[in-house]
């Protein structure tokens, strides 16, 4: 069996192993390999049935690679101070597209979670999904908050402008004709965003929403740390600043010091497995 | 069509908003509607910049709430007229998969379309979020096979979404009318309110000069 898909089948069992908790009793490792019930992976196109409420309480299983767009979905579990079950995957190793990971999220890509029987991909669709579903931890604004528009509208920003946009600055490919596409091009996605910045903050408060701190910020802060990292984007000050504003926040701050170590675990495997 | 109304669409009836219209439609409120004309460039202009600073239809205004980009749009008014039955509720357990594919359309669709019409290499698979066309087609079409629709027995706005993209794509050629493809437009498009709104949209574009 591939190692993955064991850890897969480890962080489905009822009394998870791999559940990071920020109280609680240290973590203990359990064996990789115990036996346990074999449990298949819901298939992507499944269709939960509607109903009785999302059980809150029950812990999100995070499909998760250190080092990649996912640790944005990590610092966001963090902030929520939620429980869930760690499903690492390791992209050097090629784990993502996996037969066993492509029934989860065909794309080949993490961040991916299920929460209970429902399957979720799309950071974005995560990030807005665990917002609203925990209300008392004020990370979405609620319906009828007038914020909840420009909430939206920023969510959705950043998969359908932002990311292609960097995409083609990445490629050095030329911008798709304003016309054909719904993200005009690399400039002015930019400058849009920047002048959003510069506007709450001399005029509202520190947040793309102004005063309250958001799911938003938490995609916002993560995406341009890692734009400006790998220089994806202009390195403004407004930029600069905002990402740093973020990533001061403990529970991202967390988020990024468990990766470091996840990250640097990964590596001595595949260390290990190739001199094996 | 009153003026004062509470809810106003930007819009222009050869372009992304006649989704939104769709949607209005399906939701069966009041609506106002501002149109832009392209040949005049007044999407570009200053008065609408400052209402979406990338010169783009559809926007909304709905009491005073300001909502660009079209998904982000769907997901607002779906939740705020839930009479409609149009969105699963926050706590329910279909939410999560009705915004993982109200947000794939945005996210990987729209952008994987936009390199296949480009006749561009797609980015590099480790780096995009969105891959290349066909497996963002093949992700959507495995999720339309169960059927009826995305949600299984239940229609949704997300449904309102794929089945007019679906149908635009299909008509331009961009995108195979497969038969799970086919079917599924025809059934969307079966419904009233779709109906209304192509025919709505048809007239405006008549009215404005641009058929013929």
């Amino acid at each position: 069996m591939h190692p993955w898909f064991s850890k897969l089948l480890d962080a489905y069992r009822p009394a998870a192993q791999h559940r990071a908790r920020t109280d609680g009793p240290p973590f203990v490792a359990g064996p990789m390999h115990a036996p346990g019930p074999p449990v298949q992976p819901v298939p992507f196109f499944s269709i939960p049935s509607g109903g009785s409420p999302v059980n809150v309480h029950s812990p999100v299983a995070f499909f998760h690679a250190p080092h990649s767009r996912s640790g944005i979905t990590r610092a966001m579990l963090e902030e929520l101070g939620i429980p869930y079950d760690l499903v690492t995957l390791n992209l050097k190793a090629g784990e993502q597209r996996t037969p066993d990971y492509l029934a989860i999220n065909p794309m080949g890509k993490v961040p991916a979670i299920r929460h209970e029987d429902v399957l979720i991909t799309e950071q974005p669709a995560i990030l807005m999904y665990l917002a609203d579903l925990y209300p008392k931890k004020h990370l979405a604004p609620s319906m009828g908050d007038p914020l909840r528009g420009a909430y939206l509208r920023w969510m959705v920003f950043y998969g359908s402008c932002f990311e292609p946009a960097m995409m083609d600055f990445s490629a050095k490919r030329a911008p798709v004709p304003p016309i054909q596409c719904g993200y005009g091009d690399y400039d002015s996605v930019m400058q849009v965003l920047a002048a959003q910045l510069k506007h709450v903050q001399q005029n509202q408060g520190p947040w793309l929403l102004g005063e309250c701190f958001s799911a938003a910020d938490v995609l916002w802060g993560g995406a341009l740390n890692y734009g400006l990292m790998f220089k994806l984007v202009p390195d403004w000050p407004v930029f600069r600043d905002y990402a740093r504003r973020v990533q001061a926040r403990p529970a991202v701050r967390r988020a990024f010091e468990m990766d470091e170590a996840l990250a640097a675990e990964q590596a001595r495997e595949l260390d290990g497995a190739l001199a094996a | 069509m009153n003026p004062s109304s509470d809810l106003v669409l930007f819009h222009n009836p050869h372009s992304r908003a006649a989704m939104t219209r769709a949607l209005l439609e399906e939701l069966g409120v009041e609506y106002a509607l501002r149109v832009l004309d392209f040949r005049k460039n007044e999407q570009l202009a200053p008065e609408y910049m400052a209402i979406n600073p990338m010169g783009k239809v559809p926007a909304i205004l709905h009491k005073g709430t300001l909502v660009t980009e079209t998904v982000a749009i769907y997901i607002y008014l779906a939740d705020v007229f839930p009479q409609a039955h149009l969105a699963p509720a926050l706590d329910d357990p279909q939410r999560g998969t009705y915004v993982r594919w109200l947000v794939f359309y945005a996210a990987c669709f729209e952008p994987a379309v936009g390199d296949r019409a480009m006749k561009r290499e797609p980015a590099p698979r480790a780096q995009s979020p969105y891959a290349d066309f066909d497996t963002t087609i093949n992700a959507i079409t495995s999720a339309l096979k169960p059927g009826p629709w995305l949600l299984g027995e239940r229609f949704s706005a997300a449904d309102v979404l794929w089945g007019n993209a679906l149908r635009w794509l299909t008509g331009f050629g961009m995108v195979e009318a497969t038969p799970v493809v086919a079917d599924y437009i025809a059934r969307v498009m079966a419904r009233p309110a779709e109906q209304r709104a192509i025919k709505a949209d048809e007239a405006l574009a008549a009215e404005m000069g641009l058929t013929g």
